[in-house]
């Protein structure tokens, strides 16, 4: 509320580079371990502002439309749902979407809740393993509106979109979009930089690879995310709200 | 038998010359021994009320039985008691004195009295249904109670459903038998007292109303029972899950949690066992909760490979990443693709020195292609000695026979890639 604009601006430039200083990103912090909150908060906390924390649905949805942070970080499983219910209630317009980004957390490594947070509307997801300077870094990118993809993530995704092999998620996951022929395949380039994630390569990495700069690898992710997150009904809606609102 | 005594118009008499002849006919040695034995009993309302009045077992039985007789009284006294005394503690048992007999016989006397001066102008019919009835309730139960204290309290969850089998279904038989001629009894009684048509369906109405009545009172607790049984059964299943719970956290979790707690200083064995671990409870976890890829056996691509993972991840103290998209059956060249994984997995963990690995392999239409991929120290491919037969044969000679191809990049400080491609 109080400082709309600065991060906005620093947009471009922490893309390009992880490292650039720019104003503190405000980050709340859901999860019901309140122990492993703790963890991530002191992990985390001399690099960003974290303005709030919450350990449920409820207190996080309040929490984060009352702060309107810049980066909320939300676990997957929580006592009574999935943070998914979180992104998807704030994302009904109560935050704004182009300025709060959602980054999934989560313990659990199955591909039907990583893709359902993702799906909600989150930039991406991390799994708890992850080292402080790790989170650091994924926090800036996604507030810097990039997606982001842990190994894990692209080889969930390629299992689900790509049409042609067999799929771990239950058919009723995957029966809704099937449908849609868009959303059903990804392009050969998208492809090959969800594989190469899979297979543990950086961004950079991926750039040199493919002789593309990284700024289009990230183009690539956040498409990938796009096709993911259209595919879901609630995301749908969203999204034409957003647009038509525009 | 004893219907000829009711032309009688003296209630008490009738009911009285019933309890003389017809209790001990009926009911034969047993019956003394029942209504003498504390064992027996229906609601234990009796033991309880003797032995708070120092009274023998028999006095107090045979009292209530009379009462019960007399216009059902008796029935009435009991299962007021019943519920007065339910839950309270039992005294302790007292050896009977011949006052407090004898005040219970006097007792029941004068209540009987009472109860007849009042009902003298109720119809005998009436009174004999509800004896019947009385009898009805009282009879079959000893054998009933008798079943239920062979056993101890907690197989009282059992007691409607599957029992020690012969005992019960003898027991229940007996039930229904003995209901069935209390039935056919009492309503030929009611034929035969009855003076008319119109008496008949007095009776009957009566009788009728006794029985809602009883059902009116007793239903709420029978269900409550029925419905405190359910409870207590989803409440032990809940506890054996629990148990199951704690002994598995209790084998792996816990252990390993003393394992990491020792090493704390060597983290790359911290990391590994974690690993492990955490392996282990996703496993277990979704073991029970789906029997999605339990199934799948260790006869496709993906779970071969991620037992390999483990394997060698808990071999080489390394953190093994294993991503796989799609999967196929373990034809021969996907084996020979799976080991050539090993060795590169191998390799990475013995001297790549690296503290990630990742192994990614894809399935797509008919090529089955694996990257096992370190950030290690790496190694300038021309330099590798002649005898170092793990790249040249475990690799590549193996994935040629399988009409395969490798390809090894690696640079020194940055670590290696082996990409192994085979279709199946």
């Amino acid at each position: 509320m109080t400082t709309p604009s600065p991060n906005n601006n620093g947009l471009d430039d922490t893309a390009q580079n992880g490292e650039a200083k720019h104003p503190q990103l405000r980050v709340v912090v859901v999860d019901d371990h309140s122990l492993f909150r703790r963890g991530v908060i002191d992990a985390i906390k001399d690099k960003v502002n974290v303005v709030g924390e919450a350990d449920d649905i409820k207190s996080g949805i309040d929490v984060i439309r009352q702060h309107q942070p810049d980066v909320a970080i939300i676990d997957v499983q929580l006592p009574s749902g999935s943070g998914a219910r979180i992104i998807e209630a704030l994302l009904q317009g109560s935050v704004d979407p182009e300025r709060t980004r959602f980054l999934g957390l989560s313990v659990s490594e199955e591909p039907t809740d990583v893709l359902e947070l993702v799906r909600s509307g989150a930039r991406g997801y991390v799994t708890k393993r992850i080292q402080g300077d790790d989170l650091v870094a994924t926090i800036e990118q996604v507030a810097a509106g990039n997606a982001v993809f842990s190994p894990r993530l692209a080889g969930v995704v390629l299992n689900e979109l790509s049409g042609k092999t067999t799929t771990t998620v239950p058919a009723s996951s995957g029966a809704a979009e099937s449908d849609d022929p868009e959303m059903q395949s990804l392009s050969p380039r998208e492809r090959e930089v969800l594989q190469l994630l899979a297979r543990g390569y950086t961004y950079k990495e991926i750039g040199v690879e493919l002789h593309i700069s990284a700024r289009t690898v990230e183009s690539h992710t956040s498409s990938v995310l796009r096709k993911l997150q259209l595919s879901n009904r609630h995301a749908l809606t969203h999204w034409a709200v957003r647009h038509n609102m525009i | 038998m004893v219907i000829g005594d009711i032309t009688d118009d003296n209630g008490w008499m009738s009911t009285h010359s019933a309890s003389e002849h017809s209790t001990p006919r009926h009911r034969g040695a047993s019956a003394a021994g029942y209504l003498a034995s504390p064992q027996h009993r229906v609601l234990g309302v009796g033991d309880d009320l003797s032995r708070r009045l120092g009274a023998d077992h028999l006095v107090v039985r045979v009292g209530l039985i009379l009462l019960g007789l007399a216009g059902g009284a008796g029935i009435g006294i009991y299962f007021a008691c019943w519920v007065l005394l339910k839950g309270r503690n039992r005294p302790s048992a007292k050896q009977p004195t011949f006052t407090a007999n004898l005040g219970v016989a006097l007792a029941t006397a004068s209540a009987l009295a009472v109860v007849t001066t009042v009902t003298t102008g109720l119809p005998d019919a009436l009174l004999w249904s509800v004896t019947f009835m009385a009898f009805g309730l009282i009879l079959p139960s000893p054998l009933l109670v008798a079943n239920k204290t062979n056993g101890n309290d907690s197989d009282r969850g059992n007691g409607l459903g599957n029992g020690d089998g012969t005992q019960r279904r003898r027991a229940t038989l007996f039930r229904v038998g003995s209901g069935s001629v209390f039935v056919i009894v009492g309503l030929s009684t009611l034929l035969a007292s009855s003076q008319g048509v119109d008496q008949l369906w007095r009776s009957m109405l009566a009788a009728v109303v006794v029985v809602g009545g009883l059902a009116m009172v007793f239903a709420p607790w029978w269900t409550q029972a029925l419905a405190d049984l359910d409870a207590e059964r989803a409440e032990r299943i809940r506890a054996e899950e629990r148990s199951d719970l704690a002994a598995h956290l209790h084998d792996s979790v816990l252990q390993t949690l003393n394992l990491i707690q020792n090493r704390a200083n060597e983290p790359q064995v911290t990391a590994v066992l974690a690993r492990q671990q955490e392996r282990e409870l996703r496993q277990w976890l979704q073991g029970t909760t789906s029997t999605n890829g339990a199934h799948e056996g260790d006869d496709t691509l993906r779970p071969t490979l991620e037992n390999l993972a483990a394997e060698i991840e808990t071999q080489y103290l390394s953190v093994i990443e294993c991503i796989v998209v799609g999967d196929v059956e373990l034809t021969p060249p996907v084996i020979a693709l799976v080991g050539a994984t090993r060795e590169a997995l191998v390799n990475a963990g013995k001297f790549a020195d690296s503290p990630l690995i990742s192994l990614y392999a894809e399935v797509d239409d008919n090529l089955v292609r694996a990257f096992v991929r370190d950030r290690g120290r790496g190694f300038d491919p021309a330099t590798v000695p002649e005898d170092r037969q793990g790249i040249r044969s475990s690799i590549h000679g193996r994935i040629e026979r399988a009409n395969g191809s490798t390809i090894i990049t690696s640079t020194p400080g940055q670590g290696t890639e082996v990409r192994i491609e085979v279709s199946v």
